[in-house]
């Protein structure tokens, strides 16, 4: 196991608000269509405090109570709105837009369902086991996750026209903002220690298929409805460069790590 | 030699029948035979020598290879046609709760008690999203053929449904049992573990796929309801406590037993598993015997501001609390 620190890469964020408040769309961590309680968070980085109204509107159709949310935040502080997704449906895209509306901000956000089915798959670095998994799609990367009580288990598809340079997957995992951040980075030749993994090339696609026992991250407990954080970078020197799935995450301003949920199989 | 046959026939339904009983014990352990051993000897302990009419189990190891173990194990105790039940996320007694390498059980007795058991519900690999039609047919079908199995199906007290139906699927299946016993009979019981090769229904010693099994209760008892739904911490132990202190106060006696089937998202919400135990135990007291598991879709009242609090419904996110009481 390596442990490192991901780099400081320049995430555009999406959040920005106006001189002092940031917003963002969080992440689902369960399938939209299982009626999950979902957030947004609000963080006031001016000197003053700021009060209003935050409206949030979710995709045609779905019904989400409340709608609006009174808030007041004093400087430097960060609060998370819930609302409850009563009516909601998944989409194969697994992109969600989420309108937020506070004050003179007025923006819309891209959001991902985050989240690991359950499943044991079989660690060869053939992939059609993870028909049942939820995409994340961001910078010519495809990541999926699943998890059973014994692993966490990963798979990325990069594609990439060069192969030289130092190319590999680094991510990491933490059962909470205040838990053990546990990291690892498996390189293009699938060594990592600890971990399995089986690198596979298929035209101009890298497939990454990775195993990590829970036994090397022992803050984690996985359980369906569970949450975790989780990050993610692609190296590809020679191509397009580091990918970030904090991408298609808008994440607030120094954030590295990105709410994921363990939930049941799919179907 | 007749006579004396079914003299002995009558004593032992009338003994059966005489009080109704409910007892429960948990264990848990690495090894699956161990746990449902320990489980199976600690309920018989608890039936002081009553004989129980069915066993509800639920267990919650990974892999058909250990939950087969541990059924085994239980039904070497009470018989193969004794226990049924189902592959869960955990269970509850009055006694704590575990959620890993464990096995629940609910012994009850001295009421009347019928069985039905379906397989092939036609639901497997359908999803809502891409198969409506036909998955709402199969469940509706399926729902319907499991009640007509039951005699006197619309005469019983309580109704426990277990089956390989999570939520919303599960509405369909009660949309089914409910077209043959009606709207008015009062269900509860789960859906069992959705996770892939992880949705057994035990039926006579077997483990079972796509199956739901039945289990109507009958007889001298009263009983009172309640569901409350949750999505956070703070919430899903609110909403235990007030669910458990509706049913109570509902029942208007203290409870000889209360069963809370849960849902396992609920349990995924709680940063201590134990916390919502103790809110409904806050209610109920800690000398009331209590079997609860948590589960991929409820049935019982809905907790919704349009559902009729007449009927039971199959729903997720709730926890649904049966009161049982003597009358």
């Amino acid at each position: 196991m390596i442990k490192t620190l991901l780099p400081a890469l320049a995430l555009a964020s999406a959040t920005l608000v106006n001189a002092q408040v940031h917003v963002r769309a969080n992440n689902f961590t369960v399938n939209p269509s299982t009626g999950p309680v979902t957030h947004v968070t609000v963080r006031n980085s001016g000197r003053q405090s700021v009060s209003g109204v935050l409206r949030a509107q979710f995709p045609d159709g779905w019904k989400v109570s409340p709608t609006e949310r009174s808030i007041e935040l004093k400087p430097g502080e960060t609060k998370q709105l819930p609302f409850a997704i009563e009516k909601g449906a998944d989409v194969s895209a697994n992109s969600y837009p989420v309108r937020i509306q506070f004050g003179t901000l007025d923006v819309t956000q891209r959001v991902v369902c985050a989240s690991a089915p359950y499943f044991k798959p079989t660690i060869d670095g053939d992939l059609a086991e993870w028909k049942d998994s939820i995409p994340i799609s961001f910078a010519k990367t495809v990541v999926r996750t699943y998890w059973s009580s014994k692993q966490f288990s990963l798979a990325v598809e990069v594609e990439e026209d060069k192969l030289t340079g130092k190319r590999g997957v680094e991510f990491s995992l933490a059962a909470s903002d205040e838990g053990k951040r546990y990291g690892f980075v498996v390189g293009a030749d699938g060594k990592c220690e600890g971990v399995t993994a089986v690198v596979k090339r298929d035209g101009n696609v890298t497939r990454y298929e990775i195993g990590v026992p829970f036994k090397l991250m022992p803050e984690l407990k996985p359980d369906a409805g569970r949450e975790f954080l989780f990050s993610l970078v692609v190296h590809d020197p020679d191509g397009i460069g580091p990918r970030d799935i904090g991408a298609v995450m808008n994440p607030l301003p120094g954030q590295r790590q990105f709410e994921f949920g363990f939930c049941s199989s799919i179907h | 030699m007749k006579r004396i046959l079914l003299a002995v026939m009558l004593m032992m339904a009338v003994s059966a029948l005489a009080a109704p009983v409910f007892r429960t014990a948990a264990a848990t352990d690495e090894d699956p035979a161990a746990a449902g051993r320990k489980a199976a000897e600690a309920l018989k302990a608890a039936l002081g020598g009553v004989e129980p009419q069915v066993v509800l189990m639920a267990d919650c190891f990974e892999d058909k290879e250990n939950k087969e173990k541990a059924l085994a194990a239980v039904t070497a105790v009470f018989g193969r046609d004794k226990v049924c039940g189902g592959a869960t996320y955990g269970m509850f007694t009055q006694a704590g709760a575990l959620t890993e390498d464990a096995v629940g059980l609910l012994a009850i007795a001295g009421v009347g008690v019928s069985v039905a058991f379906e397989e092939k519900l036609g639901a497997a690999n359908l999803t809502l999203e891409k198969d409506e039609v036909a998955l709402t047919a199969a469940l509706r079908s399926a729902g319907a053929r499991l009640a007509k199995k039951l005699p006197k199906a619309g005469k019983g007290n309580l109704l426990i449904v277990i089956s390989d139906a999570h939520s919303p699927k599960n509405q369909l299946l009660l949309d089914g049992i409910q077209s043959v016993v009606g709207k008015k009979l009062p269900v509860t019981g789960g859906s069992v573990n959705k996770n892939a090769g992880q949705n057994w229904i035990y039926h006579h010693g077997k483990a079972h796929t796509d199956a739901a099994v039945a289990i109507l209760l009958s007889g001298d008892f009263k009983l009172a309801q309640a569901g409350r739904q949750a999505k956070d911490n703070d919430a899903v132990i609110t909403t235990a406590k007030e669910g458990a202190a509706e049913a109570a106060t509902k029942l208007g006696r203290k409870p000889i037993a209360v069963l809370a089937f849960d849902c396992a998202g609920r349990k995924g919400k709680l940063k201590n598993i134990g916390d919502e135990l103790a809110a409904m135990q806050s209610a109920l007291g800690k000398d009331v015997p209590l079997f609860g598991c948590y589960c991929a879709g409820e049935f019982g009242p809905a907790d919704e501001t349009d559902a009729d609090k007449s009927m039971c419904y199959g729903r997720g996110w709730h926890v649904m609390v049966t009161a049982l009481g003597a009358k």
